[in-house]
C-alpha cells in the first residue's frame, strides 16, 4: 500500500525513492554537473560522492543517497 | 455617594491602582476567600479593587462531550473550574468578586488595555458582576504610574470596547474548534488503528508554521555543497602588508582562479582611485513586542517567551509601558521631557539623558508599525525601588537605551574603497569609519560599527604583492530558524498575534515536533506535516489562516462581524474533517509506523555492544519489572552483556559520551531536581556515585 523507499527501508534491489531521497538524488545529479563545471571535468562521479561525504554541509539526506550509491555501484544515470 | 468595584487582571496591578486612586489616608488591605483586595475613597464614594489571575472563565463544549464524538461545534463560555481540575482558587476568587458586585452599583474595568484583558474584564462583569458588562466603564492606561492612572480613571470610556472583546470570542472559539478538533482527529485515527493512546496535535496556526520549519529542513538534508575558490593577495603599502580583495569575490571554476594566481603573482599594481561614500545611519523604531523579542534574543539569547514574562514583570513594577503591543510610535503625550528628567536620576544614563535635553527638538524616530490600544514600549521614568534581578535589569537597561536611541540624531558613516589595478585585473582594499556617532552613543552597547582605518597612500603609487594564493571554499546550506528568527517570521506572514506566537512555539517543542535552539524538525514532525499536507493541505497553508487572522483583524477595527467568520471557519473545518475521517484508518497506521520508530530510537544506544557488537537497548524485565541496559544479541548470539540504570525518574539517551570510556551517557530526570548524567559503564566498573544508588545490574 505505501511506496517503498530503497534508502529508508534498505531495500537493494528496486531503485525507488521517498519524497526526501528523491529531491536529493536530484540534487545530486545536478551538483555533479557543477562540481564538473567548476573543476573542468577533471572528476569522476566516485571522487564527487567521496568528496562531498567529506564535506562538514553536506545534507543528511545526501550522505544517505553518495552511501548508497557507493555501497551499491548504482551510477546515477541509472533510471529509477 | 456610591459603590464601586473595580476589576483588575492581576492583583499587583489592583495595588498600584488602588494606591493611584486612593483619596482617603490609606489603602485598607484585605481579603476575601482568598482573594486580595484594596478598600479605597475616591472622589465618587467607596471603591473596591479585585483583580483576577488570568482566565476565569473559557470556552468549552455546550453540552457533555465525549471525545470520541469529534467534532464539536457547539461552544458556551463556562467557568474554567468547571472544565478544568485544580482551579479551585478561581472558584473562591469568583465567590468573592459576586458578593462585592451585590453591594455595588458602579462597575469598572481596569484589565490590560487589549483583546485577553479585555476578555478577561467582560468575562467577569458578565458572568459574576450581574451581567454588567452593557453597563461597565472602561479605563485604559499604558504604564501603571500614578499620573496615568488617575488621568485613567477621571476620562474612563462610557463603554466596554466590543471591537476587542468580540474579536477576543471569536479567536478563541476558532482556536479551540480547530485545536481540539484537529487534534483529536490525528490522536483518534492512531487509537483506531493500534488501540494505543499518543497525544498529537496541530491548529490552525501550529500547521503553517511547523511547514516553515520543515521547508528549511527539507533544504538542509538535501543541500550540496558547491565549490567556488576566492583569491587573497597580501600587499605592502607604506611598509605595512594588507589584505586585498579580487574584483569577483567568488570565482566558480578553479581555472579561472589559478589564472588569476598566475598573472598577479609577484607583480606590483597600482593605485587607480579612491572612492569614498558617506551613509546616514538612522536611529531604530522605538520597540514594539516583536521587535524587542528579536532584540533580546540577538543581545541575551532570551527565548521569545522570557521576554515577553520578564516585560510583563517591568510594567507590573510600573517601570516600563504595557509591553504586549505592535506600535513602533511614540505619542508626545507621554511626556518625553519629564522622562528623560527622571531617567538622569541613574547614574548611568545621565549623560545621555543630559545631552538628548539640550537638543532643540524631541521627537523619536517612529516606525511604520502602530496599535491602536497601546504606544511603543518605553520606561515611565519610575526608578526600581529594590535591585532588579539580573536578567530584569538586562532588559531593563536595554529598553531605556533604545529608547534614548530613538531621540538622538543620524549617525553618519563613510565608507572607503581603494581600486589597485594589475594588468586586466582588479584589487580593492576597503575601509570605513565613523563620522558622527549620533543615536549609537546612546545605544551602545547593542550598536557596535567597527571602523577600518586605511594607510595613508597616493594614487599611482606601486603596491607590491608580497603572497598571492587561491583558497577553495563552498557553499553553505540555508540556516536554521530560531525561536527569534521564527517569531518574525510568523509576524510577516500574519499568523497568530504578538502574543501567542511564543506559545505556539512552546506547544512544538512540547510535542516533541522541534528541539533544540536552532530549530530541528524531528521525524515525527515530518509524518504529521506529510498527513496533513497529503489529507488536508489547506490546514498546512498559510493562506488560509491568514484569510482568518485578517478577518479577525477587522472585527478588531469595527468592521467586521464575529458570526460571519465563525461559520466560515465551522465551513472549511467541516470539509477538512471530513477528509481526516475518510482515511482514517489509512493516517493511523503512518502516524503509527512513525511513533513505533520513534519509541524504538528512543531507546536504541548509539553504541553497539562491547561483547558481541549487537545493537543495545534500555529494556525493561518482565520479571524484576527493573530497567537496564541489554544486549539484543542475547537469544541468538547468547550474549549476557548487561548494564546497570537508575529505576527512578525519565530516561534520555544523550548525544554525549564519557570522556573516560566513551560509552553513551544517560540523562535521568527526576520532577523538581536538576537532571543527572551518568554514565552505565563506568559505573558498573566502580565508581558508585550518590544519585544512581537505588540502581540493580
Ligand atoms: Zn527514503
Ligand atoms: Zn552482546
Ligand atoms: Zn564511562
Amino acid at each position: 500500500m505505501k511506496k517503498k523507499c530503497a534508502i529508508c527501508d534498505g531495500l537493494d534491489k528496486e531503485f525507488n525513492l521517498c519524497e526526501i531521497h528523491l529531491k536529493a538524488y536530484e540534487n545530486l545529479n545536478v551538483g555533479y554537473e557543477d562540481w564538473v563545471k567548476a573543476l573542468n571535468n577533471e572528476l569522476s562521479m566516485n571522487e564527487y560522492l567521496n568528496k562531498i561525504l567529506n564535506l562538514q554541509d553536506t545534507g543528511n539526506a545526501i550522505r544517505e543517497v553518495a552511501t548508497y550509491l557507493l555501497e551499491n555501484n548504482t551510477s546515477l544515470t541509472q533510471n529509477e | 455617594m456610591s459603590n464601586t468595584l473595580i476589576i483588575c487582571e492581576k492583583p499587583s496591578a489592583a495595588q498600584h491602582i488602588a494606591e493611584a486612586l486612593n483619596s482617603s489616608k490609606e489603602v485598607k488591605k484585605g481579603i476575601k476567600y482568598g482573594m486580595p483586595y484594596f478598600r479605597i475613597t475616591t472622589k465618587d464614594g467607596d471603591a473596591i479593587v479585585c483583580s483576577a489571575i488570568g482566565h476565569f472563565y473559557q470556552i468549552a463544549p455546550k453540552y457533555r462531550y465525549n471525545r470520541r464524538n469529534y467534532p464539536i461545534y457547539d461552544l458556551a463560555w463556562k467557568p474554567k473550574y468547571l472544565v478544568e481540575r485544580g482551579k479551585d482558587r478561581q472558584k473562591k476568587w469568583i465567590k468573592a468578586i459576586k458578593e462585592f458586585a451585590d453591594s455595588s452599583d458602579i462597575f469598572i474595568d481596569a484589565c490590560d488595555y487589549d483583546i485577553e484583558g479585555s476578555l478577561i474584564g467582560y468575562s467577569i462583569l458578565k458572568y459574576a458582576c450581574k451581567n454588567s458588562d452593557k453597563r461597565a466603564r472602561r479605563m485604559k492606561y499604558s504604564t501603571l504610574t500614578k499620573k496615568e492612572l488617575s488621568e485613567s480613571y477621571e476620562n474612563s470610556n462610557p463603554t466596554l470596547n466590543f471591537f476587542l472583546i468580540n474579536a477576543g470570542i471569536c479567536r478563541h472559539e476558532l482556536d479551540w474548534m480547530y485545536g481540539i478538533n484537529l487534534s483529536v482527529a490525528l490522536t483518534e485515527s492512531v487509537r483506531k488503528y493500534s488501540k494505543k493512546y499518543f497525544t498529537l496535535s496541530t491548529g490552525r496556526v501550529q500547521g503553517p508554521t511547523l511547514k516553515f520549519i520543515i521547508n528549511r529542513e527539507k533544504e538542509i538534508l538535501t543541500f550540496v555543497p558547491l565549490p567556488y575558490w576566492i583569491i587573497k593577495v597580501l600587499a605592502e603599502i607604506n611598509g605595512e602588508v594588507f589584505e586585498l580583495e579580487y574584483e569577483v569575490d567568488k570565482l566558480k571554476t578553479k581555472s579561472s582562479a589559478d589564472e588569476v594566481v598566475k598573472q598577479s603573482r609577484g607583480q606590483t599594481g597600482r593605485i587607480e582611485n579612491l572612492d569614498q561614500k558617506n551613509f546616514h545611519l538612522y536611529p531604530p523604531t522605538p520597540f514594539d513586542i516583536t521587535s524587542l523579542q528579536i532584540e533580546a534574543y540577538k543581545h541575551f539569547r532570551f527565548s521569545p517567551r522570557q521576554t515577553l514574562n520578564i516585560s510583563q514583570r517591568l510594567y507590573l513594577n510600573a517601570l516600563i509601558s504595557y509591553p504586549r503591543t505592535s506600535s513602533q510610535k511614540l505619542p508626545a503625550s507621554i511626556g518625553f521631557s519629564a522622562i528623560l528628567n527622571k531617567l538622569s536620576e541613574m547614574l548611568e544614563y545621565r549623560n545621555h539623558t543630559k545631552k538628548i535635553l539640550s537638543l532643540n527638538k524631541l521627537s523619536p524616530y517612529e516606525g511604520k508599525k502602530s496599535d491602536p490600544a497601546h504606544p511603543a514600549i518605553y520606561p515611565t521614568g519610575v526608578i526600581p525601588s529594590k535591585k532588579l534581578e539580573i536578567k530584569d535589569k538586562k532588559l531593563f537597561d536595554l529598553i531605556i537605551r533604545r529608547f534614548l536611541a530613538t531621540f538622538g540624531e543620524n549617525g553618519l558613516k563613510q565608507s572607503n574603497k581603494i581600486s589597485i589595478k594589475e594588468a586586466d585585473n582588479t584589487f580593492y582594499l576597503r575601509g570605513s569609519r565613523i563620522l558622527k556617532k549620533g543615536w549609537i552613543e546612546y545605544y551602545e552597547p547593542y550598536a557596535k560599527f567597527e571602523e577600518n582605518l586605511l594607510p595613508i597612500f597616493s594614487v599611482g603609487e606601486g603596491v607590491k604583492f608580497v603572497r598571492v594564493k587561491i583558497e577553495e571554499r563552498y557553499t553553505k546550506p540555508p540556516v536554521r530558524y530560531n525561536p527569534s528568527s521564527m517569531v518574525k517570521l510568523m509576524e510577516g506572514e500574519r499568523i497568530g498575534t504578538k502574543t501567542t506566537r511564543a506559545d505556539i512555539l512552546d506547544i512544538l517543542y512540547r510535542r516533541e515536533y522541534v528541539k533544540e535552539d536552532r530549530i530541528i524538525a524531528t521525524p515525527l514532525a515530518f509524518k504529521i506535516n506529510e498527513i496533513l499536507t497529503k489529507y488536508c493541505p489547506s490546514i498546512t497553508e498559510v493562506s488560509f489562516t491568514r484569510e482568518l487572522e485578517d478577518m479577525m483583524s477587522n472585527i478588531e477595527l469595527g468592521e467586521g462581524k464575529k458570526e460571519v467568520v465563525i461559520i466560515r471557519a465551522i465551513e472549511k473545518l467541516k470539509e477538512i474533517l471530513g477528509n481526516l475521517h475518510e482515511k482514517e484508518i489509512e493516517i493511523g497506521e503512518e502516524l503509527f509506523d512513525v511513533i513505533g520508530k520513534i519509541k524504538l530510537a528512543n531507546i536504541t544506544l548509539n553504541k553497539r555492544c562491547p561483547q558481541c557488537n549487537s545493537v543495545l537497548y534500555i529494556i525493561r524485565s518482565k520479571k524484576t519489572k527493573k530497567r537496564f541496559i541489554g544486549c539484543s544479541g542475547n537469544k541468538e548470539k547468547k550474549c549476557n552483556f548487561s548494564l546497570p540504570l537508575p529505576q527512578k525518574g525519565t530516561l534520555k539517551l544523550l548525544d554525549r559520551y564519557c570522556k573516560k570510556c566513551g560509552f553513551q551517557l544517560i540523562q535521568t530526570k527526576i520532577r523538581g531536581r536538576k537532571p543527572m548524567i551518568a554514565c552505565s559503564n563506568c559505573f558498573i566498573n566502580k565508581e558508585r556515585k550518590l544519585a544512581v544508588k537505588q540502581t540493580t545490574a
